[in-house]
């Protein structure tokens, strides 16, 4: 699937229309998980789980007008408090690491307006801490995990010629060119579990110590999925 | 169309915002470790789980079991092949029955109250279900002092039996040995100012009530409760009464009916001294008698006859104070002695007394001691001493009973062992010649055998604050500080660090899986 992913992507960038000057997009944004999945319940208070994300979008008008290529990084991590009562004394951390490529599909609504739609694939890494104040006392990385998300949403921006006229440029192509706004997506997003069942205490930094330790028998805490209803706001910015 | 999207939008949101469950927002209780066959159990009871730590050839491997709401305590019943699992839910308290392997549940017994304690008779197959003192905090009103006997073959609960006494809770529950004839399966409840007797194997039985008056200083509590042999038409129960003069012997026989009947004796203690300590001695010609170790301005000990027939007691007196007993055996492990002792005294002597002959022999253990321990029916005792000689290092004498190869008498060696902090974690194999100890300021632990003197010692990764032995096993644990649990698993044929394990966090094991 991920070699697929990648030979596909090699192919359109080999392609020659493709070395023609391009659109192109970079967004910043904050993407809001809701996870409603149990699994997730002894990690958070709130079900909800919160992502930086930074894209980077292609336009792919020979193949479609108004398609991008995009490929996003996504990161965050999630701080939970397990058994607090009135004092709470374990903290649950998720720290999420993933990459999302995805296929983009933009209506101009108006000239300041674009409707949008994504589908896409992402690849995510998860590393679980449970920790006791500063102590780590279990740790594991979840392998990569494959997942598909799906968004809709809006992108207000300056009209282009409004813009141009700010900056004493002679008016242009409304769709076209450089301009800055904000997005707003709702979405769905599945991945694949999470299997965190190599859970031990971090192993100590000083290697000859490390070896000296007796044998750890990871623990098994199961697997969690974090499946549910996104939403995602930012900033974007076309080229 | 954008009320389709509303409509989706809102689907979303409900299908995906569901409250956190109460389990993870109250404290974290756990409860353990249980020994288990091949196994350490722990109990998580906000999670209501059961964590099996089982020693296999190839290490230690992690099991784990949803339980109903409330679990409380976890033992093995039906000749260990199953487990049975106390829960003290408010709404559905009962006896959860698991397999032994697979820890799956075969049966359910609903007990009549939240019972929080549950004592198991040694054939395995009943159990008493009672209260603890602390069991009131948690419920409105509350009747404390209720017991309930669980059969677990018929996997079915007697009906609850109110026992009508002054104290809070029940002291204690104690059962008949195995082997007891017709007596097997009697429970012994001790209550406020006496004992209540159940025959387990007779739901309809009326309990047989023995009641001591209390004296005008104050409550008749039975502090000591001991069982002499129990073959033919009867036996004997010894009892010694908190602050009493006197031990109480109490004949139990059963008339034609074969319901229960008892006669008591009240046995004086010779020169007016108060009973501290109490042993059945298991040799023959004993199984009417009662060893008493008691207090007077020096020290004494008797052997008391049951009928509290005089002219066959035997008294010894000894030129310290003593307050305790031990049974201790000769080399070939069958000869009986007695080890006699202050548990805190600064005189750093052991007697050794030998009830068939009344001889007495002394031993000097040069240094105060404040506690003698060893294992069970052998031929070791082990002294503690806070310290050795003039040094400040505490350290630890064992006591090993010898026959002189000269004479075949029987004599005694000691051997001595310093150790660098005053040992608090410590238990005894079950082949009776092995002691293992942890010390938690180096880390150190250690597997010393008694017989030889011979000893292996290893450094753990933690400090440990207990020890313990796996059952059915060659394994040893020892017990870190850690709210989610640490134990590291060391084999006593292989006590080194290449064949330990550590498992640490083990009761969130299976946190995330769907519950």
């Amino acid at each position: 699937m991920r070699t697929t992913l990648l030979i596909a992507v090699i192919g359109l960038l080999a392609c020659p229309q493709f070395s023609r000057a391009r659109d192109y997009t970079v967004s910043v944004c904050g993407t809001g998980h809701v996870v409603a999945q149990r699994e997730y319940d002894p990690l958070s208070s709130d079900d909800a789980l919160g992502l930086a994300h930074v894209e980077l979008g292609l336009e792919l008008e020979e193949v479609l007008p108004g398609l991008s290529l995009e490929i996003a990084w996504e990161s965050g991590i999630h701080n939970g408090n397990l058994f607090p009562k009135d004092d709470p004394w374990l903290h649950t951390d998720l720290l999420m690491h993933g990459i999302v490529l995805s296929a983009a599909y933009r209506l101009p609504v108006t000239e300041w307006m674009n409707a949008v739609g994504r589908v896409g694939g992402t690849l995510d890494f998860a590393e679980l801490q449970i920790r006791e104040d500063g102590d780590t006392l279990l740790s594991d990385w979840a392998n990569a995990r494959l997942g598909v998300q799906g968004v809709i949403g809006v992108e207000i921006f300056t009209p282009r010629n409004l813009l141009r006229k700010w900056f004493k440029q002679n008016p242009g192509d409304p769709d076209e060119g450089f301009t800055v706004g904000l997005r707003f997506e709702v979405g769905w997003s599945y991945k694949q579990a999470f299997v965190y069942d190599e859970m031990n205490e971090p192993a100590p930094e000083d290697e000859e110590i490390a070896k000296r330790q007796i044998t750890r028998t990871p623990i098994d805490l199961g697997g969690i999925h974090l499946d549910g209803f996104i939403f995602r706001a930012g900033l974007v910015v076309f080229f | 169309m954008h009320r389709i999207i509303v409509l989706i939008l809102a689907g979303a949101l409900l299908t995906n915002c569901g409250g956190r469950r109460d389990v993870y927002e109250d404290d974290l209780a756990t409860i353990g470790p249980f020994p288990i066959n091949g196994a350490l159990g722990y109990i998580n009871r906000s999670l209501a789980d059961l964590v099996c730590l089982r020693v296999t050839p190839d290490g230690v491997r992690s099991e784990r079991a949803y339980l109903r709401p409330g679990p409380r305590e976890i033992i093995e019943v039906n000749d260990k092949s199953q487990l049975a699992v106390l829960h003290d839910d408010q709404q559905r308290p009962g006896v959860a029955l698991l397999g032994a392997t697979g820890l799956r549940e075969m049966g359910w017994i609903p007990l009549g109250e939240q019972f929080d304690r549950l004592a198991l008779a040694p054939s395995t197959r009943y159990a008493v279900a009672y209260f603890s003192p602390a069991a009131g905090q948690s419920a409105g009103i509350r009747n404390l002092n209720q017991v309930q006997v669980v059969d677990f073959q018929s996997v079915a609960a007697h009906t609850p039996l109110a026992l009508q006494t002054g104290g809070l809770s029940p002291l204690g529950v104690d059962f008949l040995p195995e082997g007891s004839g017709n007596f097997d399966n009697l429970a012994v409840i001790r209550v406020d100012n006496g004992l209540v007797i159940l025959d387990m194997e007779n739901p309809g039985a009326q309990p047989l009530w023995v009641r001591f008056t209390n004296t005008p200083g104050g409550l008749a509590q039975p502090a000591e409760v001991v069982f002499g042999s129990f073959f033919g038409d009867g036996g004997y129960i010894f009892v010694r009464l908190e602050g009493g003069s006197d031990v109480l012997s109490i004949r139990l026989t059963r008339d034609q009916s074969g319901a229960l009947q008892r006669s008591i004796n009240f046995l004086n203690v010779p020169a007016g001294g108060h009973p501290s300590d109490l042993l059945v001695l298991r040799g023959a010609g004993f199984e009417d008698k009662v060893f008493v170790v008691y207090g007077t301005s020096s020290g004494g000990a008797a052997i008391l006859d049951a009928n509290a027939i005089v002219t066959d007691e035997m008294a010894f007196d000894f030129d310290i104070p003593v307050n305790a007993a031990r049974r201790l055996l000769g080399p070939d492990g069958v000869k009986e002695f007695v080890a006699v002792y202050h548990t805190n005294t600064i005189s750093g002597k052991i007697y050794v007394v030998d009830p068939k002959t009344g001889d007495t022999e002394t031993v000097h253990l040069q240094d105060a001691f404040n506690r003698v321990a060893g294992p069970l029916d052998s031929s070791f005792l082990v002294a503690f001493h806070p310290k050795l000689g003039q040094t400040s290092t505490p350290g630890l004498r064992v006591v090993r009973m010898v026959t002189l190869e000269t004479s075949g008498r029987y004599s005694h060696r000691i051997a001595t062992y310093s150790v660098e902090q005053i040992l608090s974690s410590y238990t005894f194999g079950v082949d009776g010649i092995s002691m293992l100890g942890a010390l938690s300021t180096s880390e150190v632990s250690f597997v010393l055998d008694l017989q030889t003197g011979e000893y292996q010692s290893m450094r753990l990764d933690k400090a440990p604050i207990g020890v313990g032995l796996v059952p059915a096993s060659n394994w040893a644990y020892f017990q870190h500080a850690n709210p989610l649990g640490s134990l590291t698993f060391v084999p006593t044929d292989g006590f080194d660090r290449q064949h330990a394990v550590m498992l640490e966090g083990f009761v969130l094991e299976g946190l995330l899986d769907p519950r």
